[in-house]
């Protein structure tokens, strides 16, 4: 399956100076939604941080935690070109409360995920995504076969979870049985 | 109220807000008219001026006539409270002593590194504070001491600014200003100082805590700011904010900073058992023991760390 991807810079849309709040925070969200739905068919969004020297938590929250969540399943977020390590830690802090994923991508192009549960997965998410993260794409029946004990329907629960932390993208596609059902796509695999 | 002058009255010492504080409600009777007077050689730490910035804008504001008689300081004082813009923010009915105070001239501004201005917070006005000068005083001497590390240091310290700058943005409710202000005291010595006059932290927590927090209800001001810093309490009934002060929080013990807290009848200090600390269980929480403080409006902190150690 091709995905597609986008790029913008955060700083075309608001002054460096201004990633403090939570209404210039709610303010940017909305005003990145506009970018992403004039690009309709946009899977991964890259949003560099370049320029961006403070970012507070509030701001985080409003506009990256919640623009995630926005789109989690449906299209992925992926920040970039952070000045130092350290800023991203105004973001991962709100991942728990949120649970959600941040993924990051570093100068050489790899992308990190950060979070829900201190930077980490829990256990049993972290087992679910050992499995899945070697497929490009892995349906609920699939994914209940490669486990001991587990129904298509927990599965289906296991990957929803994971879709709503924003690691997986989640389609519509055919069944071996000829109807549809969920595809999951780690958005990892399908990154380019 | 009678129409007799209330004299409260600064001696020659170094005052902190908490000081400041007690010393005026030793003093303090229910007059209509107030008189704050400084000795030759008072001296005010910032937390100190943006207490009685406070004061004196709440006072002002429930129509106390204000004087401040400065006549008997020597001029350092006066030039240093210049220098910090101490007087834009004071209300007009205000009167002050000298009246050509304006006029002094300083030549404090050139030292001026060591600290910073005051910055109004105004609801309603989100971002018109300068948060790179709030810090500057403290991050050039942090980037002397500590090259490896200071900037990550000075995003804590910005962090905590910024969020408890927001935290007024969004709850203050006030009408009257809200005041920051840093310095660096013996190039080793940080202190913060962010304060509002509205309705207070816990007035607005109370809210929520009947709503959503139920087993709280019962807790005392300090066990309840205890709980707020250790798990967060949101004021939002979605739950889903609330973080600010928790954050505050692990950022200032990443300082190693020692916060103290006035709220409207309340004055509590949080200090740290240990320079290096991982975890909150290591707070400890201490109330002074003082005489009754003045009622206060709003949410006054104070951050004191050592920049050395850091």
């Amino acid at each position: 399956m091709q995905f597609n991807c986008t790029y913008i810079e955060l700083s075309s849309l608001l002054s460096p100076e201004r990633a403090r709040g939570v209404e210039p925070g709610k303010l940017a969200k909305e005003q990145l939604i506009e970018f992403i739905e004039a690009r309709a068919n946009t899977d991964f969004v890259e949003i560099s941080m370049k320029e961006f020297a403070f970012i507070d938590v509030s701001f985080a929250r409003e506009c990256i935690i919640n623009l995630i969540r926005h789109y989690a399943g449906n299209k992925a977020i992926i920040l970039s070109n952070f000045q130092d390590d350290f800023l991203i830690d105004n973001i991962t802090v709100s991942t728990s409360r949120f649970k959600v994923c941040i993924l990051s991508k570093n100068s050489q192009n790899n992308l990190f995920m950060h979070g829900p549960n201190n930077g980490k997965l829990s256990n049993k998410d972290k087992e679910i995504w050992e499995i899945i993260s070697t497929f490009d794409a892995i349906s609920s029946s699939k994914l209940a076969s490669l486990m001991d004990k587990v129904s298509s329907s927990a599965a289906h629960g296991k990957l929803k979870k994971l879709s709503d932390m924003g690691l997986l993208f989640k389609k519509r596609g055919k069944a071996k049985s000829g109807g549809v059902e969920d595809i999951f796509y780690p958005v990892t695999a399908n990154y380019q | 109220m009678n129409t007799k002058i209330c004299i409260i009255e600064f001696s020659e010492r170094w005052y902190t807000a908490y000081e400041l504080e007690v010393e005026l409600s030793a003093q303090f009777k229910q007059r209509r008219h107030l008189k704050f007077m400084f000795l030759p050689k008072t001296r005010l730490r910032i937390d100190a001026v943006c207490r009685l910035l406070s004061i004196v804008n709440q006072f002002a504001s429930r129509n106390f006539i204000i004087m401040i008689d400065f006549s008997h300081n020597s001029s350092q004082l006066l030039a240093y409270l210049i220098s910090i813009n101490f007087f834009r923010f004071l209300p007009s009915s205000v009167e002050i002593t000298p009246e050509s105070i304006t006029e002094i001239r300083t030549n404090l501004l050139q030292y001026r590194k060591h600290y910073s201005v005051i910055e109004e917070i105004t609801c309603g006005k989100e971002l018109t504070e300068d948060l790179n000068g709030l810090t500057s005083p403290i991050e050039q001497q942090l980037s002397i001491v500590n090259k490896e590390n200071y900037r990550s240091k000075v995003y804590d310290l910005k962090t905590i600014i910024s969020e408890l700058i927001g935290n007024i943005h969004e709850h203050s409710n006030s009408k009257l200003s809200g005041y920051a202000a840093t310095q660096l005291y013996q190039e080793k010595i940080a202190i913060v100082t962010i304060c509002d006059s509205g309705e207070g932290l816990l007035k607005t927590i109370k809210q929520t805590i009947q709503k959503s927090y139920s087993k709280l209800s019962s807790f005392s001001d300090n066990e309840l700011l205890t709980y707020m810093f250790k798990y967060g309490i949101t004021r939002h009934t979605d739950q889903e904010r609330g973080q600010g002060l928790v954050v505050s929080a692990q950022k200032a013990m990443r300082l190693g900073a020692n916060i103290d807290i006035r709220l409207k009848s309340a004055h509590i200090h949080i200090g740290l058992t240990e320079k290096i600390v991982q975890t909150e269980n290591r707070w400890s929480y201490n109330e002074p023991d003082s005489l009754p403080l003045i009622p206060l409006n709003g949410t006054h902190f104070t951050l004191e760390f050592e920049i050395l150690s850091l």
